[in-house]
């Protein structure tokens, strides 16, 4: 665990509406069955190395999205276990891309009008 | 802790097992090795730390690159040779946050509970101050150190609770926080050490006081400790010394001297003191020898011929005898307490008071008849205390004490 010194400010905590990036690309990865390595390297791929997400941070993750079932356990093998995300998960993830989408479109309506004048 | 483990990966020491109380280090080629310490308590089934659960994070971590050295606690260390240190196991520090404000949080609240029910058991071990604590040099002792030890403790509850509950409210509050550095690490770690070897000393001297009985019992713990300590102490030196490690850690070097003489010092000063307790035989010139008809006695001396020298400093004299009053043919017990001054013997017949024992009053009758200060019954009426300058005398209580010839008889023997 590497906090070091430097100062951490914290996201949201209880609400799941707002995804944090490791929360997101996992839900969004999870729309088709992965095991956990799976899901880091997917992440890894697909961002091309800008979000990574760590052992720890994903196995915390993934037991909470459990819990709140918004993914569930889709096979467990003699080694590995898979997950899928659930009807719940991806109306979360749908919610999540319909704000993102919405910040996105505010910030394309002002800083465009920022630029024109 | 990482930066420590690096170093010491370095220098040639591997980390190879850690629980809560020791770690082992491997002598190893010095190399660079990464390191890696994750908070994360593994959940639990049914009181047993669930082992599926156990092993997918685990695997997880290794798949990551990162292998396992220990985990017992909620503390997972990991370690990794590759030449680029591999992604760190915590990547989202709002998730972080949580399971660290969350492990802190539980493992010193169940250090302060620990904490506070021994502070609770010496608290009701040794106080209120009472008569029979006056007796024994151990008890004066842990009466006025207790207090001590409280304020430390409460120093130290404090400060246990303060981190964890800081780091909580401002997760709670979404906010800022800044974590230790390693030389705060260090830091703290002397001084919760510190607490924690102090309050094994005591808590052990307590237990094995009670258990052994007295004295000999907190003897025993202290010697225990010294040795321990003492064995540790060398064998890290040695070790230190065998490889040329060069230890400049002044504060260490301070408290470590410190608690040696505090090891050296007690139970010498606590072996004194039993000393003092140890029965001797009574002295042929001694009073009670010609007070009654003891008669001659053949082969082995009989039990009441022995008595306590000192009890305490605060009574330097004090005996339970045999003794035959009112009736030469019946012999009863007498316990005699001379304290150290008046104003003590005044100070303990107070207590006495306060434990039970009720003063006859002022206008009583009987204190026309006795020349002493004051007298009074035990609570169950079986004994009756007096108290005449520095001395304190508990008598049978079912004695006629208008007799005359009892009081003569006391007064000119004991008082």
């Amino acid at each position: 665990m590497v906090l070091g010194s430097k100062e951490v400010k914290f996201m949201k905590k209880k609400s799941t509406r707002n995804l944090t990036e490791p929360m997101y690309y996992i839900l969004l990865i999870l729309t088709t069955p992965h095991h956990g390595y799976g899901i880091m390297q997917k992440v890894h791929i697909f961002t091309e190395g800008r979000v990574e997400i760590g052992a720890g941070t994903l196995y915390s993750l993934l037991s909470k999205f459990t819990a709140e079932k918004l993914i569930k356990i889709d096979t467990v093998g003699e080694r590995k276990k898979t997950y899928v995300i659930t009807e719940k998960g991806r109306e979360v993830l749908e919610e999540e891309y319909q704000r993102l989408q919405r910040l996105v479109l505010d910030g394309d309506r002002i800083l465009s009008g920022e630029k024109q004048s | 802790m990482e930066v420590c483990l690096e170093d010491m990966a370095l220098r040639g020491w591997m980390l190879k097992e850690t629980n809560m109380f020791y770690a082992i280090i491997e002598r190893i080629d010095p190399k660079k090795v990464h390191f890696t310490v994750d908070v994360f308590e593994i959940p639990k089934y049914k009181g047993e730390r669930d082992p599926v659960e156990a092993k997918e994070y685990r695997d997880l971590c290794e798949a990551a690159g990162w292998h396992l050295i220990d985990g017992k606690g909620y503390l997972q260390f990991f370690y990794s040779e590759a030449e680029k240190r591999p992604n760190p196991i915590q990547t989202d520090l709002g998730t972080e946050a949580r399971i660290v404000s969350a492990s802190i949080w539980k493992t010193r609240v169940t250090g302060a509970i620990f904490a506070l029910l021994f502070l609770t058991y010496t608290v009701f071990s040794y106080f209120p101050v009472s008569s029979v604590n006056l007796l024994d040099n151990w008890n004066i002792v842990a009466t006025g150190l207790f207090p001590l030890l409280w304020i430390y403790f409460a120093v130290i509850l404090v400060y246990l609770f303060r981190l964890p509950y800081q780091i909580k409210k401002k997760v709670e509050r979404q906010e800022v926080f800044i974590t230790g550095n390693y030389n705060k690490a260090k830091k703290r770690a002397w001084f919760l050490g510190g607490m924690i070897i102090f309050g094994a000393v005591f808590l052990l001297a307590v237990i094995m006081g009670d258990i052994i009985g007295g004295n000999q019992g907190t003897v025993i713990a202290l010697i225990v400790t010294l040795l321990v300590v003492t064995a540790t102490h060398v064998v890290n030196r040695g070790i230190q010394w065998k490889h040329r490690i060069k230890n400049d850690n002044l504060l260490y070097n301070v408290m470590g001297i410190g608690l040696l003489l505090l090891m050296l010092i007690t139970p010498p000063t606590m072996f004194i003191s039993e000393n003092g307790r140890v029965q001797q035989p009574l002295p042929e010139e001694y009073p009670l020898l010609t007070g009654g008809s003891w008669g001659d006695f053949e082969g082995e001396e009989p039990e009441e011929f022995h008595y306590y020298t000192q009890k305490s400093h605060l009574v330097p004299e004090y005996y339970e005898v045999r003794y035959p009053l009112d009736q030469p043919e019946v012999i009863y017990q007498l316990t005699y307490y001379r304290f150290v001054s008046p104003g003590v013997a005044k100070y303990a017949y107070g207590l006495m008071l306060e434990e039970g024992v009720q003063d006859f009053g002022k206008d009583h009758h009987l204190y026309s008849l006795w020349d002493v200060k004051r007298m009074g019954f035990s609570g169950s009426r079986n004994h009756v205390y007096i108290l005449q300058n520095d001395i304190i005398l508990r008598i049978p209580g079912n004695l006629d004490f208008r007799d005359q010839e009892l009081i003569d008889d006391v007064e000119s023997t004991f008082l």
